[in-house]
């Protein structure tokens, strides 16, 4: 017994750790106000270390939140240094540079402390319902037309709240009861995180998390490193090109990787200039999506943490739409940062086509607003998610309209019409828009909708705005597979021109509808299983006509 | 009930072992059996091991007055993709809703773990062009042609039942039962499961995911049911017999045949009654029963006497026991846990170099290594036994010996050598590590619940559950921890103490400011005369109670606290409810912020007809120990003599100390030191943990 009893029981605290920040979860979904946690997920919740080193996160919540949460630590830790952090402290923030790029997400963090000793931080984040500004407007030019824009700052000041800067944060957003509801559950959620913690270090009589974090933090690093090892080393180039608003050209995003040994740098050298609409995409969020496919294909079985992005170097030249500087805008950045990685799927396609899919048109996600007025003059707005098809996979078909990697949920079709009068038509998928391959691109779905007349005012326009993508380029396949279709946004029949952050405006009795994109297929389709394609054809996913062009398919 | 049929008999089909347990309440003389389950016809199975009780009670089968039955033959069926070929009838616009789930993925970071394929294929699930909106109008209604031409296609692929799911047919149910009568006239012989029957509330995919899952199960556990009936009735019986449903009441055949959905946690449920029946015995605010067996272990939190309902089950996971990942089931359910923790889970290195324990399982064959029956891998049982905890030559009440030498070289050549680790240490890490996994979920379902572990007294029972229950419960804070006699079989007792109960929930979405008192009074009565109607074909006599509440939240909050209606009602006696609810539940309240009801919901259930115990007086005195053994307390951090007794010898009111370890046939309970033990009127262990809080 002895020989151990200096060990620390790691078998027991990281599953422990990983709990917590479950828990956490579990309390906002059971304190939050708005459907966008609660039903869609578009939250998360982690720990940190009281250096700000992520050292456990929830296993679900959004891709994009938790993959920021190492590079807002350090922010956080360097705006409130150990010494200037009391108990009852909950610190607020959602600027786009110091957290994941978009006011709609803010950040609550609350300090845990054991024995009067900071030991770390429970952090939280919620796409939160509004934040005011012009409501994702594609068009905004500045981050100011954004919303509020909260630096690091007290919420709670020893346990009292700073009345003040609720008073401000009320006075700016719509729908205010629920956004103030959701950012008390925050900091409900933030509480239930740090009791957890320092029960934790009572129960194993630990006077600081370092030691825990350090090893655990460790053990992932070495995960992935241990992955890049097995890379062969080199140096890769892809660029793909994004259709901008206002701008005729579609803008290249380019990325060098090298992998020398077990480190991996990816260089954004190429990229387009910074843009005057809200694609651009601030340093953190580029960094969460090198880091996601780099994981799904290093390591993807052990918990992430802060030692999954040290093995991980980015080098963008700022003021570039991946690396934008204050004050751009970039409330839609994540129609070019989940490009990037796409861009990183198609790298380690390069180097191990057998681990990876094919282009997803799942990337980026399609997040929209529908804002509009009901007869009693009383504006609304629909918030919806839509996904394209995940590309082919080796030895398997890419999953239709899937939200990947993301991993939100959508806001089901009865509570959109339940909530806001805008009636669908539709959403399904869409025949043959997979790309053909020995393993098929999953399908992408459409989504058709439009006002419903007795719950909208007469002669008021409804306005679309979004993130959209893949509307000139579509998806592509690997290692032969077809491509999978583009996407497209048409009103009445009528298409509007490519664009990553679309708004346009419709009216009672018009009709739009939105296709998302396939993904693309897998290995040479002429490879497909007989049976295979007769299962599609029988389902309905791929026509006979595409069976006989695409797979030479004949009854 | 009449004198000359004093028998109770409940019958628990598993997925291995049919128990059986008959009551004798003329003297409360309790009989156990077991025979081996026959999948095929698990009926087959039943009478066999009902001859168990000729010997002993002679004339029992005419002499019963309630027949009770568990069985897993429905989440299985699902489970195991045995179900009938199913079409599914859409809105036109709207087929892929089964498959497109709410998009998402099973976890995030890996890219194969798929969520299972849907029961229905596409080329089954057809699209009527039908519509109604959110408000209840009928947009669209019901074509016929569209009805005719899906029968065309369900005649051609042979489909044996048949789910309808319209949009917001639980405000306007009128499109699917208009369906229903052109099916009804087309295809008579084709079963039918509507939505708005079986799931009356919003979200599309829960809803026909519920819808679907009933379709599918519904033939099997028709003529499964069918068979068991004739066949009780053949051998003899006159009893009726009652189905445990998912809430912890008992249904008719007829119910549990129309609406099979009811029963996928038939089977688990038993152990949570038999918590709630401790709580009423002892009059306790807050029980964790705790129940862990050979493959998994369940919690549930008992709260003020009532089962907690939810209606976020989920069966057949993709990746075992995790969330999301199977098919939603929306029916009301107890609320409770289960994980992939038993006595038989294999412990291994995981990839992150930690002893991993769990979700996998030896089972019963080959089971663990100390089995003898060629089990390899080591596991919890293995493990126990390392650790003193289980007696090799007196384990199943001594009906099999244990191989306590196999055991340790497991766990010395899988966890000890690769990680130098002593024997013991390596016994304990796995012993720690299943009861983190379970601590782990126990405080999540806890926090679900608004609870707090630390307020509860754990009620353990299972095969497996006394002996970790003592050490899972300082994990959690818990300072009582009781252990009722025949721990190792309790749960098919809970058979015979459940009440014939259903219960009813519909969605009914309205702001407090406006509530209208006499709608959701009519809705209510309505709702309470479907109910009896259920009840009459369980058991026509008999007085009922009747629970009326309503789900209240702040407006666009999605979780509800359920408010109890006593009297008349008015919107401020509900909103002072809410409140005091609210802040019991999640500490804090917003008076700022307007509340409405969300659903309205009647519980009734068959007054008194469950089995009401006695305690006996206790006498109290001192108990002799029947030996010592020693075994590791983590107190101590050592192993050290623990004293062994005897269960049959301990009578109520008789006190002793831990260390301790008390032996019973079916179960061992581990007792630490510094705890004290006392013997209650019903024969349980009521064991006191001591006093700091970990």
């Amino acid at each position: 017994m002895t020989a151990s009893e200096s060990r620390i029981p790691l078998d027991v605290i990281w599953p422990r750790l990983i709990a917590i920040a479950d828990e956490m979860a579990t309390t906002m979904f059971r304190t939050a106000f708005s459907h966008d946690v609660v039903e869609v997920h578009d939250m998360s919740t982690g720990l940190l270390d009281h250096r700000g080193y992520l050292i456990a996160q929830t296993w679900l919540g959004a891709t994009g939140h938790t993959g920021c949460m190492p590079a807002f630590g350090a922010n956080l830790t360097k705006a409130f240094p150990p010494e200037t952090v009391r108990p009852g402290d909950v610190f607020i923030c959602n600027d786009p540079w110091l957290c994941n790029g978009q006011t709609a997400d803010i950040f609550i963090t609350t300090p845990a402390f054991h024995d009067g000793r900071l030991i770390g931080f429970a952090v939280n984040t919620i796409h939160h319902v509004d934040i005011g500004g012009r409501k994702g407007s594609g068009l905004s030019e500045e981050v100011f037309e954004e919303g509020l824009i909260i630096p690091m700052l007290r919420l709670y000041k020893e346990g009292e709240p700073n009345e003040e800067l609720f008073g401000l944060i009320r006075r700016n957003v719509r729908y205010s009861e629920k956004m103030i509801g959701d950012l008390r559950a925050q900091v409900a959620t933030g509480w239930a995180g740090c009791r957890a913690m320092e029960t934790l270090c009572a129960e194993f009589k630990l006077d600081s998390l370092l030691e825990v974090a350090d090893e655990l933090i460790g053990r992932t690093e070495a995960g992935i490193r241990a992955g890049l090892r097995d890379l062969p080393d080199g140096q890769w180039h892809e660029e793909m090109l994004m259709d901008i608003d206002g701008i005729d050209e579609p803008q290249p995003l380019a990325v060098t990787v090298t992998i020398k040994g077990d480190e991996l740098t990816a260089d954004f050298t190429g990229t387009a200039p910074q843009v005057r609409r809200p694609i651009n995409c601030p340093l953190n969020f580029t960094r969460a999506y090198v880091a996601i496919p780099t994981k799904m294909v290093c390591d993807p079985a052990l918990p992430n943490n802060q030692g999954t992005y040290r093995p991980l170097h980015l080098t963008a030249p700022e003021g570039t739409i991946l690396n934008p500087t204050y004050p751009a805008s970039c409330f839609w950045r994540l129609s070019s940062g989940m490009l990037v990685g796409e861009l990183m799927f198609r790298i380690f396609a390069q180097i191990v086509p057998d681990r990876v899919p094919a282009d997803s048109g799942s990337l980026p996600t399609w997040q929209f607003y529908v804002t509009g007025t009901r007869p009693d003059g009383e504006d609304y707005a629909l918030h919806q998610h839509a996904f394209g098809g995940m590309g082919g996979r080796p030895g398997r078909d890419g999953l239709s309209a899937v939200s990947f990697p993301y991993n939100v949920r959508d806001v089901s079709i009865e509570w959109s019409e339940h909530e806001t009068p805008v009636l669908y038509e539709a959403r399904q998928l869409i025949p043959d828009s997979g790309g053909a391959g020995t393993f098929r691109g999953g399908l992408g779905q459409e989504l058709i909708f439009r006002a419903y007349d007795s719950g909208t005012a007469d002669g008021q326009p409804l306005v679309f705005a979004g993130a959209a993508g893949r509307m000139r380029n579509p998806p592509e396949g690997l290692g032969g597979g077809g491509s999978g279709s583009l996407s497209t946004i048409d009103i009445n029949g009528q298409p509007i021109a490519p664009n990553s952050s679309p708004e346009f405006s419709f009216h009672k009795g018009d009709v739009v509808r939105l296709a998302l994109p396939g993904g693309g297929g897998h290995g040479d389709p002429a490879q497909r299983a007989r049976e295979n394609i007769e299962a599609d054809l029988k389902a309905g996913y791929v026509t006979s006509d595409s069976a006989r062009r695409d797979y030479g398919y004949d009854t | 009930m009449p004198s000359d049929r004093p028998y109770r008999l409940g019958v628990d089909v598993g997925g291995t072992f049919t128990d059986f347990v008959l009551l004798d309440e003329s003297d409360g003389a309790i009989r156990i059996a077991k025979s081996l389950t026959t999948p095929a016809d698990p009926s087959v199975g039943v009478f066999t091991g009902l001859r168990a009780f000729d010997d002993p009670c002679p004339g029992h089968i005419a002499a019963t007055n309630r027949i009770a039955h568990a069985t897993t033959l429905v989440a299985n069926t699902v489970i195991e993709r045995k179900g009938a070929v199913t079409a599914l009838l859409t809105t036109k616009g709207f087929r892929d809703i089964l498959e497109l789930r709410r998009h998402t993925r099973v976890t995030t970071y890996e890219l194969w773990e798929d969520p299972p394929t849907p029961l229905v294929p596409r080329w089954l699930r057809l699209p009527i062009d039908e519509r109604v909106f959110a408000d209840g109008v009928v947009l669209k209604p019901v074509p016929r042609d569209d009805i005719a031409a899906a029968v065309e296609v369900m005649q051609r692929e042979g489909v044996e039942s048949v789910a309808v799911a319209f949009l917001h047919s639980y405000v306007n149910p009128d499109n699917e039962r208009a369906a229903r009568d052109i099916l009804a006239e087309l295809a008579p012989d084709l079963p039918v499961t509507l939505s708005s029957d079986v799931l009356p509330q919003i979200k599309e995919y829960e809803r026909t995911s519920t819808t679907v899952v009933n379709g599918y199960v519904k033939p099997l556990a028709q003529t499964y049911l069918n068979n068991l009936g004739a066949g009780l009735g053949d051998t003899g019986y006159t009893a009726p017999l009652q189905i445990m449903l998912s809430n912890g009441g008992l249904g008719s055949t007829d119910t549990a045949g129309a609406f099979p959905i009811r029963l996928i946690e038939s089977g688990p449920v038993a152990g949570a009654i038999v918590g709630r029946q401790i709580a009423q015995n002892l009059n306790l605010a807050d029980v964790l029963s705790f129940d862990m067996g050979g493959t998994t272990a369940k919690a549930c939190l008992i709260r003020d006497q009532a089962l907690p309902i939810t209606e976020e089950l989920e069966v057949a996971r993709a990746k075992r026991f995790t969330k999301s990942s199977g098919f939603p089931v929306g029916v009301p359910a107890v609320s409770m846990i289960e994980i992939g923790a038993g006595g038989g889970s294999i412990a291994a290195i995981n990839r992150m170099g930690l002893v991993q324990v769990g979700p996998e399982s030896a089972s019963a064959e080959p089971g663990p290594i100390c089995y003898g029956r060629g089990g390899t891998n080591p596991t919890v049982t293995d493990a126990d036994l390392t650790l003193g905890y289980l007696n090799p030559d007196n384990f199943a009440g001594g009906s099999m010996a244990l191989d306590a030498k196999g055991a340790a070289a497991g766990l010395e050549e899988t966890i000890g050598g690769p990680q130098q680790r002593s024997l013991v240490e390596a016994a304990w890490t796995v012993h720690d590590v299943i009861n983190e996994t379970m601590a782990a979920a126990v405080r999540m379902h806890v926090t679900e619940r608004g609870g707090n572990p630390e307020a509860a007294t754990m009620v353990a029972f299972g095969g497996a559950g006394p002996v970790h229950a003592y050490n899972l419960a300082r994990k959690l804070g818990i300072r009582r921890l009781m252990v009722p006699l025949r721990a190792g079989v309790l749960s098919a007792l809970g058979l015979l103490v459940a009440p014939p109960a259903y219960d009813i929930v519909r969605t009914y979405k309205m702001p407090l400011a406006g509530l209208a008192p006499d709608d959701i009074g009519g809705q209510f009565d309505q709702m309470t005369a479907e109910i009896e109607a259920l009840l009459d074909g369980v058991e026509a006599t008999g007085p009922r109670r009747f629970r009326r509440s309503l789900d209240v939240g702040y407006v666009g909050q999605s979780y509800q606290v359920t408010v109890p209606v006593e009297d008349a009602l008015s919107a401020d006696a509900v909103f002072e409810r809410f409140s005091t609810l609210y802040r019991e539940k999640y500490g804090y309240f917003y008076d700022d912020v307007p509340a409405e009801v969300v659903n309205l919901r009647v519980f009734g259930e068959i007054e008194g007809a469950g089995l009401q115990l006695t305690p006996a007086v206790g006498n109290g005195g001192d108990v002799a120990s029947s030996g010592m053994r020693p075994a590791y307390s983590p107190t101590a951090g050592a192993m050290i003599d623990f004293a062994v007794y005897d269960r049959t010898a301990l009578a109520p009111g008789m006190r002793f100390a831990g260390p301790a370890i008390v032996e019973e046939q079916t179960s061992t309970t581990i007792i630490d030191s510094e705890a004290t033990v006392e013997i209650d009127g019903f024969g349980s262990l009521v064991i006191t943990l001591p006093g700091e809080t970990p």
